[in-house]
């Protein structure tokens, strides 16, 4: 879909699965980022939690 | 210094410097650009001209406040015609027009606006930081303490201590903050250069590919942890960065106006970049093969012409940079002292510490592999780096360059040659910082140029096409993160500037050793000299020379009857030994070892101990450990002798 919306292909239904698989890419680089600051993330959202009371 | 008055100060300033730089690019005939392009710009150059009003006076030995109000007063004569031609009206229509940016429909107004907003809001949390005391590492180490040294001084010399020799423009700014008598004003200096470096890339990338895409890529640029960490400080990077971007546009505007004069302003700006860092060097051989390939024809229509430009150009580089390099030629034997010791055989160094700190490496490894995975590591495998998770780098460079290569056939030609341009320069100048000791600081200018494709796809990707909701996905969670940090981040410095928290109490906290400092400051004579072991002399308020490996002959042979000569050579009132130091250093137990004899022997006597002594591991996460600080007098010359 991706690639027939920028006009690259047409007909070729195949391509459908890079589309699938570019945006699988883009959702593994940010898990995978995110997972790096797992700790740092958990100790920020503690803060804020404490901040409003939560915790 | 109130923190009104250093603002004050800064605007005033700033103000100056920037309508000077205009005027001197009307005189050499640059004109022909937009508004902002020419705030920008005129920003870039009045700072560097003010800097270099600051290296003459500095050269013929005249460092005093006077001295800085009268680089005020040149700033000023210099604002006249500029100021002259202002007519605020005009102003107040080009702000209501570039408001007008955000009159788009739809969603996309929504995205500017929270652009805009996070860019202000980072950027009015990082003032608030540089308002604090100052406390980062490297700024104490020679940022500030150079400055602060060569006032103390009386003049600026060579000094061969290993961060020293690096090229000093945007420190003159900070040694014109101190002679005003305020550390923080010069933090807020280097903020501002924080601001221009994010306008510089915003005009990098706003003529050539859109408006939204220049202010998606300032925004991610700004709001990264690395620009964090350099806008709250008084560091010379980001001023690097702004000349860096600036040689870049210049460049390619020769290319598309035709005008010759953008290539010799391209060239001054690449002479500066050089005149702000040694790391300046990366990027010469990228705009090198730029300025090659840009000629084109021309190698084959006129040679002769097309060569002149490449030589004048190198001429005008190096003219620009050399007050640096002549200093470091004059004083070490080395114009990029002591980097060019396989060449120069440089002064105060050795073949052994040369091989010792080439070998040095922050990056996970310099193997093909490692090349080609680069920013693979950068973005999502931090903790392969020496240092691991200290700065994380946005993971939108990575998700998102690949795309571009899929939207290559809806690029125009006009974007496409700026984005060939881009990434060529890029890979030169990756290649270069890959074979160096890595450290990922020295690659944001490259990590900032990407950012620009990067915009480009993503927000082709999420006007456009399906996985809209997975791309805007990434770059809110991109930005909430970042921005979080930068709260999280900046959090550290409001107390004290809000005045909860005394100076005295966070400067304990965060600077290491800084107890013990005061102590010196306060009992030691003023005409007292103190050997110091640790690098970050900037709270030393008092005559110093530091115990380098390089400067100072010690080894396993050495007796105490060499080391005390060597003291009383240089006029040693008193030695600052910290154990934590002398554990690392490479002669740290033999020179304890002949301290502990020399006090037995009655040469050096401990006037002070503090077997409590803060060092500070990390100031944001208040991480610090204690060791034994002592500091020594040197007994006097008619005692010598007793030794042994």
């Amino acid at each position: 879909m991706i690639l027939r919306e920028l006009e690259l292909v047409r007909r070729v239904r195949w391509l459908d699965l890079i589309e699938v698989l570019l945006t699988l890419w883009v959702i593994a680089v940010m898990v995978l980022f995110l997972v790096q600051f797992a700790d740092e993330i958990e100790t920020g959202l503690g803060v804020v939690k404490r901040a409003l009371g939560l915790e | 210094m109130n923190y009104g008055l250093v603002l004050v100060l800064a605007a005033l300033w700033l103000a100056m410097a920037t309508m000077a730089g205009r005027t001197l690019l009307r005189i050499g005939g640059v004109t022909a650009c937009g508004r902002f392009e020419s705030l920008v710009l005129s920003v870039a150059i009045g700072f560097a001209f003010g800097a270099y009003v600051v290296i003459g006076f500095a050269q013929i030995g005249w460092l005093s406040t006077p001295m800085a109000w009268t680089v005020l007063g040149i700033l000023a004569l210099l604002s006249i015609p500029t100021l002259r031609r202002q007519r605020p009206r005009e102003w107040w229509v080009w702000v209501k027009e570039r408001l007008g940016v955000f009159r788009v429909p739809g969603w996309r107004r929504w995205l500017l606006l929270s652009l805009a907003a996070v860019f202000a809001v980072s950027a009015t949390l990082n003032l608030i930081s540089v308002l604090a005391p100052p406390t980062e590492w490297d700024t104490l180490t020679y940022h500030l303490a150079e400055p602060s040294y060569f006032i103390r001084q009386g003049r600026m010399s060579f000094v061969p201590y290993r961060e020293w020799p690096t090229p000093l423009t945007a420190e003159m700014w900070n040694m014109v903050a101190l002679l005003l008598g305020s550390d923080r004003l010069a933090q807020v200096f280097q903020w501002s250069m924080g601001l221009a470096a994010a306008g510089a890339l915003y005009v990098l990338a706003a003529p050539r590919t859109s408006r939204s895409v220049g202010l998606l890529a300032a925004v991610v640029f700004y709001t990264s942890p690395h620009v964090l960490s350099l806008a709250t400080s008084a560091k010379s990077d980001l001023a690097w960065m702004t000349f860096f971007f600036l040689t870049l546009h210049t460049l390619l505007l020769w290319r598309e106006r035709g005008d010759i004069r953008w290539l010799w302003l391209s060239a001054m700006l690449l002479g500066l970049t050089l005149a702000t860092k040694f790391q300046g060097l990366f990027g010469v051989p990228a705009i090198g093969l730029l300025l090659l390939f840009m000629q084109g024809e021309d190698w084959k229509r006129v040679p002769v012409r097309a060569l002149g430009r490449v030589v004048v150009y190198g001429i005008v580089v190096g003219v620009v940079a050399s007050p640096w390099w002549i200093r470091n030629w004059v004083g070490g034997g080395d114009p990029l002292w002591p980097y060019g010791y396989p060449v120069f055989h440089s002064d105060f160094w050795s073949q052994e510490l040369h091989d010792k700190y080439a070998s040095w490496s922050q990056g996970p490894g310099q193997g093909i592999g490692h090349y080609f995975a680069g920013l693979w590591n950068l973005t999502v495998n931090q903790s392969a780096w020496q240092f691991g998770l200290r700065l994380p780098i946005t993971p939108v460079l990575l998700a998102l360059l690949p795309f571009v290569v899929l939207l290559w056939a809806r690029v125009s030609s006009k974007t496409r040659w700026f984005f060939v341009a881009l990434t060529a320069a890029a890979l030169v100048h990756y290649t270069i910082w890959f074979e160096t000791y890595q450290q990922t600081r020295y690659l944001f200018p490259v990590l900032a140029v990407l950012m620009i494709p990067s915009a480009y796809a993503a927000l082709h990707l999420v006007r456009n096409t399906a996985p809209r909701f997975v791309v805007g996905g990434l770059l809110a969670a991109s930005l909430v993160f970042f921005f979080g940090y930068n709260i999280f981040y900046n959090a550290q410095f409001v107390p004290v500037v809000a005045g909860s928290e005394s100076e005295e109490a966070f400067l304990v906290r965060k600077v290491s050793y800084y107890q013990d400092l005061q102590w010196l400051d306060q009992n030691l004579p003023s005409d007292a000299k103190v050997l110091f072991y640790p690098l970050k002399t900037y709270y030393l308020d008092r005559d110093f020379v530091r115990g380098d490996e390089n400067l100072w002959e010690i080894s396993e042979s050495t007796t105490p009857e060499d080391y005390l000569r060597f003291l009383r050579e240089r006029r040693v009132t008193h030695v600052f030994a910290a154990s934590d130091v002398f554990a690392t250093h490479r002669w740290g137990q033999r020179i304890t070892s002949i301290i502990k004899d020399l006090k037995s022997s009655g040469d050096l006597k401990a006037v002070y101990t503090n077997h409590e002594a803060i060092v500070v591991e990390s100031r944001t996460l208040a991480q610090f450990d204690h060791t034994l600080v002592e500091v020594l007098e040197v007994m006097p010359t008619s005692e010598l002798g007793r030794v042994g």
